[in-house]
């Protein structure tokens, strides 16, 4: 697996490098923030909303990256050629998996980093961390039920998929903005930012659901590892030769 | 004929179910936000704010059903690449058909467009409590023939040159120009300014003369495009 992790890291090294750039940015820049003149950055409700927003940002390019990813192999030769080595496309799907698990875990760690350096300067807001690791989790939880379909139906296929899911998620969005319950925009914010500075908790069952996410997380990507494992070589019919 | 036509039809069809399930999307929106109006949470929406909306979901509609004229350029792309041309010195097909399909093509779309538009515009009339003035009927031909203009003066563009480099000048243009014009917006001062200023203030003016003299513009524009097309065409066969 180790071969399968170095060719991985070879050829996605574009990626790589600007994901490792923008790590280095934030840590300079959680480290920078405190001292910034720009008046929006000054207010203590905004810069609450900063590491969150950055996070966000990073787990989104990171999304990217893992669907760049998948694609790198979906071949229909490479994916014969790996199954007939003593590796095996057990392997093959583990390596995705691990690389996927570890890459996370990095950009998580460069975040621990930007924070502990920024903790040292009074006055910077904490909390990138703790949202970091939960955005991990749910960005974990999304390529568990991602990648099964990417191996079986190919990356451009599970796109099409995914962009219908997405239109038929944001029309019912829609409809329960329109007519649904919905709180106040204002309150909504208000709330939003006082839970990033830390002045409110957030609901009981939703603190319960962030400890058992990890481990639903963990159970839910070992499945995804295991199915993956079952439908990769019916996938690869839908591999480009 | 009547097969280049159809070729261009069968070769185009993602492009033009995909601008329709965009366009058809954005109505069902517009339908569920006049609902909302009505029954829902925005009922106490001011009614210049319940007109703007009605505004936004039949233009931007009809400009995205619009967008079809945009296949026609793919189109000269995609034969180059598939070698369209090697097959078509084997058939009767002459220089001047095959432009011919291709403009007759883009036509037909765009009058298909400009129906279903209008469909659109009824359709939200009706659910936002709206009428669909003659005003607004003007400025749907309005549209459709700078949409026209924009076909005519691009399709000779792409035939004499690759797609890659066309695109790139006009974006690159459109750019440079969009950085000069929201500088000198910023600044709301100098030439710049003023000449947005006078072009805002008699947009309406100057739309109104090109719609009174389109029935002589785009004859001619059309014969120009038209000739400088099939020139093109054959000075790439040389």
């Amino acid at each position: 697996m180790l071969g399968l992790l170095y060719k991985d890291l070879c050829v996605m090294k574009t990626w790589i490098r600007s994901l490792a750039i923008w790590c280095g940015l934030f840590i300079i820049a959680a480290t920078c923030i405190p001292f910034s003149k720009i008046q929006v950055l000054q207010d203590a409700n905004c810069y609450a909303l900063v590491p969150g927003l950055v996070v966000i940002y990073a787990m989104l390019y990171l999304g990217a990256f893992y669907g760049q990813y998948v694609v790198i192999d979906e071949k229909r030769r490479w994916s014969g050629f790996v199954t007939s080595t003593p590796v095996g496309y057990k392997q093959q799907v583990l390596s995705k998996y691990f690389f996927t698990l570890v890459s996370g875990w990095l950009v998580v760690v460069a975040v621990m980093i930007g924070e502990i350096l920024g903790g040292l300067i009074p006055g910077t807001v904490k909390g990138a961390s703790q949202t970091a690791v939960t955005v991990f989790y749910l960005l974990m939880l999304y390529q568990a039920i991602d990648y099964p379909f990417s191996f079986r139906y190919s990356s451009k296929n599970g796109a099409k998929v995914r962009c219908v899911l997405m239109i038929l998620l944001f029309y019912v969005f829609m409809i329960y903005i329109l007519f649904g319950n919905v709180p106040d925009t204002y309150e909504l914010f208000d709330y939003f930012t006082k839970l990033a500075a830390g002045e409110v908790q957030l609901p009981l069952y939703v603190q319960y659901m962030g400890v058992f996410l990890p481990y639903v997380t963990m159970l839910i990507f070992y499945l995804s590892y295991k199915l993956s494992c079952r439908w990769y070589l019916k996938g690869v019919e839908n591999y480009e030769a | 004929m009547k097969g280049l036509i159809y070729k261009e039809l069968f070769l185009g069809k993602k492009t033009y179910l995909g601008l329709l399930a965009v366009a058809l999307g954005l109505a069902i929106l517009g339908i569920l936000v006049s609902l909302g109006i009505r029954y829902g949470n925005i009922q106490d929406m001011a009614a210049d704010e319940v007109t703007r909306m009605f505004y936004i979901f039949v233009y931007a509609t009809y400009g995205i059903i619009l967008f079809t004229v945009v296949e026609g350029f793919f189109a000269i792309e995609r034969d180059k690449v598939a070698g369209w041309r090697r097959l078509e010195y084997t058939m009767p097909i002459t220089a001047k058909k095959q432009i011919g399909a291709w403009y007759l093509t883009s036509g037909i779309l765009l009058v298909v467009s400009f129906l279903l538009g209008l469909i659109n515009g009824g359709v939200m009339a009706l659910m936002f409590r709206r009428t669909l003035t003659a005003t607004m009927f003007k400025n749907m031909v309005i549209i459709l023939l700078l949409a026209m203009v924009l076909f005519l003066v691009g399709m000779p563009q792409y035939q004499g040159f690759s797609f890659r480099a066309v695109t790139y000048i006009y974006t690159a243009i459109m750019m440079v120009v969009g950085m000069i014009f929201s500088i000198s917006l910023n600044m709301e001062e100098g030439i710049l300014w003023e000449i947005y200023n006078y072009v805002w203030k008699n947009a309406g003016r100057f739309f109104d003369g090109f719609l009174y003299l389109s029935p002589l513009i785009m004859p001619a524009l059309f014969a120009v495009s038209f000739f400088l097309s099939v020139k093109a065409y054959q000075r790439r066969e040389k």
